[in-house]
């Protein structure tokens, strides 16, 4: 390996300022190119309680009681042609936007400080593999609620200690719930579809989604339209931005469309989904013309549906039993006998 | 009949060489590559899945007694990632590295992905910053 380094000159150089990185092997942008492999982790057991739930394969999503004690299993791999020698921890995480995003560093806070991941550190032989264990303790005093952090498994370059270190990391992220009984729900509500046209004129929707519920969502779903013109159909589109969704938050979800897709109007249905929360909404909508605003629709509701008819019908019922009873009062006045 | 999540990783960081910035009496720039970040996920796709990847640097500080380039002076882009798999990948681009800061994200995951990008980092230099060998971190997270 050959280190070009520069110096800070004397007085009669002009003075450099230097990033003391190490050249790239020459032979290694090759190597690249073909599976030069990684530093992977995984969750290798799924509570049987939770199975329901298909973020816990990949998450740990538990709701326990305070006092209570997780553990999960994991394997972290070394997919590379060469040892690695590996730090494994917790650290503190939180939901930045809609995005999951760990702390810099092992930086902490209250669920990483019930974590204890064993080992701590591993030296993973080419291609080798080592299970490990993350073991949560919720203390009795635990308040309720939902808290994150992330478990990584960590390297570094090999790079001699002048320079600039990149060190990489992957992790299982813990969306960990304490409280008593049951988990708290998870809910969310879709409150308006918007349909925008680019000023390229490619269509698409944004579904602005709160959360409801006392769980952070991940969410995914797609978007289908029927009944269009000349009784065209479209999609499924898949929502594309926008996914992890914090307590009590409100977000915009956008689903890009195909550009060929007529303004409408259509019957839009929209499916969203975390874990096993699913809801579905629908709303006609018509999107905007080239040059033209966003328009933004509600879902119908049973009201729109069925109100109408609904009051109406109330409104009959009421009338004809009012004029029922008029009736029968003629009737038995005119059978009376004259007084 | 259990299904059990499959791997995330993350590639294994190589060097790379910014070279060296000559300075001047303005303030300027030194731009280089980091060499490239892979991310594979070969997760079972479960529904809502997505996977964040942030980057961030410690400031850069001289072997001597000068001060220091704050983390907040590089910028980094990813530039173009190369895809494999369905999913919606979105490269962010970010003035300063202070703190853990989104780079490349995948969401609308329906099956195993993977994304490359060698990222550019850009640090600004200002006219009072000492010739000398500066050292730091740049962290590549994902999850």
């Amino acid at each position: 390996m050959s280190a070009r380094r520069w110096f800070g000159a004397g007085a009669v150089v002009a003075s450099m300022v230097t990033l003391g990185l190490l050249a790239t092997l020459g032979t290694s942008i090759t190597a690249e190119a073909v599976e030069e492999g990684g530093l992977g982790i995984r969750l290798t057991d799924v509570p049987s309680a939770d199975v329901a739930d298909s973020r816990e394969q990949i998450y740990v999503t538990s709701h326990v009681a305070p006092g209570a004690i997780v553990l999960r299993n994991f394997e972290v791999s070394n997919t590379t042609g060469d040892p690695l020698p590996v730090d494994l921890f917790a650290s503190a995480a939180q939901i930045v936007g809609t995005s999951f995003i760990g702390d810099k560093g092992r930086t902490a806070n209250e669920l990483s400080s019930w974590i204890s991941v064993s080992p701590s550190t591993a030296q993973l032989r080419a291609g080798g593999t080592a299970a490990g264990v993350i073991r949560i303790t919720v203390p009795d005093a635990a308040v309720n609620g939902e808290r994150y952090a992330v478990v990584w498994v960590q390297t570094k370059s090999t790079q001699p200690s002048d320079g600039v270190t990149l060190v990489n990391r992957v992790g299982i992220r813990l969306y960990l719930s304490v409280g008593p009984g049951f988990a708290p729900p998870s809910d969310f509500t879709i409150e308006s579809l918007t349909a925008k046209r680019s000023k390229t004129g490619i269509p698409s929707i944004s579904a602005r989604v709160v959360n409801t519920g006392q769980r952070a969502l991940d969410l995914s779903g797609e978007l289908t339209f029927t009944d269009g013109p000349a009784g065209l159909r479209g999609g499924p589109f898949p929502v594309q931005l926008g996914n992890t969704l914090a307590i009590g938050e409100s977000a915009e979800l956008l689903i890009p469309l195909d550009a060929s897709l007529p303004n409408g109007p259509w019957q839009a249905d929209l499916t969203l989904r975390s874990g096993f929360v699913e809801r579905t909404v629908q709303t006609n909508l018509t999107f905007p013309a080239l040059g033209q605003s966003d328009i933004e629709f509600a879902p119908n509701s049973w009201l729109r549906h069925y109100g109408i008819g609904l009051v109406g019908g109330l409104t009959a019922l009421l009338l004809g039993g009012i004029a029922w009873v008029r009736v029968r009062e003629r009737r038995e006045r005119a059978a009376l006998p004259p007084s | 009949m259990t299904i059990v999540g499959g791997v995330l990783s993350i590639s294994v960081p190589d060097s790379s060489d910014l070279g060296a910035y000559t300075a001047t009496v303005d303030d300027g720039e030194l731009s280089g590559s980091l060499g490239n970040v892979t991310v594979s996920d070969a997760r079972n796709a479960a529904a809502g899945s997505a996977w964040v990847a942030t980057a961030i640097a410690t400031a850069l500080t001289p072997d001597g007694a000068g001060p220091t380039i704050g983390a907040a002076q590089i910028d980094y882009r990813s530039g173009v990632i190369d895809k494999v798999g369905t999913a919606t990948f979105e490269a962010v681009p970010q003035e300063g590295l202070a703190a853990a800061s989104e780079v490349v994200s995948a969401s609308a995951i329906t099956g195993d992905n993977s994304a490359t990008w060698n990222p550019t980092v850009t640090v600004h230099i200002d006219s009072a910053k000492a010739a000398d060998t500066y050292t730091g971190t740049i962290t590549h997270s994902v999850s």
